[in-house]
């Protein structure tokens, strides 16, 4: 496995965990505010993601838009009223489901909340879980895609696993809503969509299991590591949306960098006291003891070479 | 002769009811799911009256609660007696293997406690999270106090773990739950790992 040489040497544990320096990603979003509609619209646009414009210049829109278009003639496109339609949807499926639960969500709580008719709505999706899957996939996408664009200014991974949970804070925090639709497992609801979940947690956890390429001692971790780390930040920014501790999940950056850094940089702790509970390098330490490691020089060379 | 009417008290009654009812509402819960389970169900299921039900618990949320409630308590019980029992050092897996033990014994119970509770309502949710909270508790006063660790530490593996065995109850091996215990063990000790791996 080729090792990036850029990572000759590495810094400490709590260097990479400290956020304060990481570069501003939302500091445009007090004027960039969301306005309800789509600001221009050119005719050339037609077909395009007209909400992808939006969501790059400002990084995450606080608000989530549910006023619908205004009355009247729109210079919108029918497709871009459609977005905006679907947008509202997405909106009102993730309010719903965090205020009542998907045990609760009806197509008639949807659109009274997204505020079209059901007609429109049978028009934009087939059923309900249609808008369902939708919502996922929408947010997933722009989840990941905005996670992509704050790795790919990074040199080193583990400024990439920072930047990537900043970015995720960031966007809990805009949109609390939104995120814990993305992180729901809806297990006990429909299978499709608990499939659709897991999927998205695969690839989380893929891409964070890109590091073991960086740290090839990491093969001795246990498989589940990464599906486990997700699970676990995952976790904890729900449980910071749920129980509405919106300002600890701001708070809690640094950990959980630090956190996700420790299997593969290994623990900021003293490493005296921490060897002795490490259980990976038990097996070494008998090791040893049975065979006690000499010091470099020419006694070691000599050993090494018969 | 008018028979004698048994010496049971109202208290004890009322309790067994309530424990008949939330049962029936777990085993339901198992074959159909918490949404498509209807008050009437349980009522049919359980041998009893609408009004009995209704005497007990004001509406299904509510029956869902007392059940997770009961279960959680059990749950943590019997981790909580497993930690003491054990000596120091062994402590952590000793009540991981109590957790794992629980889990294939009630495969009901850990349906609800894992599965439905984080999306059943809102409220099921938050006591959700308060359950992780308390054994992230527990599992603060078990660790080695030696190592700094970032606060979040225990929270995080705890709701690691829940996950992890929310995923195994869902696909239906909850009876092989045992069988995690070293695996997860090692998880447990992920952040004492003290050499950077390079």
């Amino acid at each position: 496995v080729p090792v990036d040489p850029s990572h000759k040497r590495h810094k400490s544990l709590l260097e990479y965990a400290t956020i304060s320096n990481r570069p501003p990603l939302h500091g445009d979003r007090k004027e960039e505010a969301w306005t309800g509609a789509p600001r221009r619209h050119r005719t050339a646009s037609r077909g395009k993601d007209v909400f992808a414009e939006q969501s790059r210049s400002a990084k995450f829109a606080r608000q989530e838009p549910a006023s619908p278009l205004p009355r009247g003639r729109t210079d919108l496109s029918r497709e871009g009223v459609a977005d905006h339609q679907r947008e509202r949807v997405i909106a009102a499926i993730a309010t719903m489901l965090a205020e009542r639960g998907y045990g609760e969500l009806t197509v008639e709580r949807i659109i009274t909340g997204a505020r079209i008719s059901r007609t429109t709505f049978y028009d934009l999706f087939a059923n309900k879980q249609a808008a369902v899957l939708f919502a996922q996939e929408t947010l997933f996408q722009r989840f990941i895609e905005a996670i992509r664009a704050a790795c790919e200014e990074q040199q080193e991974w583990p400024e990439k696993v920072k930047a990537a949970i900043a970015t995720t804070l960031d966007f809990a925090e805009a949109r609390p809503a939104q995120t814990q639709l993305l992180a729901a497992e809806f297990l006990a609801g429909d299978p499709a969509i608990a499939a659709r979940a897991r999927s998205s947690h695969d690839r989380l956890a893929d891409l964070l299991g890109e590091g073991r390429r960086h740290y090839p001692k990491t093969a001795a971790l246990p498989p589940m590591t990464e599906q486990a780390l997700i699970s676990a930040l995952r976790s904890l920014i729900t449980r910071g949306l749920v129980m509405e501790e919106a300002e600890q999940i701001a708070g809690m950056g640094s950990q959980l960098v630090e956190l996700t850094l420790i299997p593969y940089l290994g623990s900021a702790a003293s490493p005296r006291s921490a060897r002795r509970h490490d259980f990976l390098s038990r097996r070494r330490l008998r090791a040893e003891r049975l065979h006690p490691r000499l010091p470099p020089g020419p006694q070691r060379a000599a050993r090494l070479s018969r | 002769m008018i028979p004698e009417r048994p010496m049971i008290s109202a208290e004890f009654v009322a309790d067994f009811r309530r424990r008949k009812i939330t049962d029936v509402l777990a085993e339901l819960c198992v074959e159909q799911g918490y949404r498509a389970t209807t008050v009437a169900d349980v009522v049919t299921r359980a041998q009893t009256s609408r009004n009995t039900v209704c005497q007990y618990f004001d509406s299904r949320e509510q029956i869902f609660l007392a059940l997770l409630v009961r279960s959680i308590g059990e749950l943590l019980d019997r981790t909580k007696a497993a930690c003491q029992a054990a000596e120091p050092e062994r402590r952590l897996e000793a009540g991981l293997g109590a957790v794992l033990d629980w889990v294939a014994e009630v495969p009901a119970a850990a349906w609800v406690c894992f599965v439905e509770a984080s999306c059943a309502t809102p409220e099921s949710l938050r006591r959700y999270f308060m359950a992780l909270a308390e054994f992230a508790t527990l599992l603060r006063g078990n660790f080695p106090a030696v190592i700094s660790r970032p606060v979040i530490t225990e929270e995080s593996l705890v709701g690691g773990i829940a996950s992890i065995l929310r995923f195994r109850i869902y696909n239906g091996e909850a009876s092989r739950a045992p069988e995690l215990l070293s695996e997860l063990t090692d998880f447990l000790h992920l952040p004492f790992l003290a050499t950077p791996t390079r």
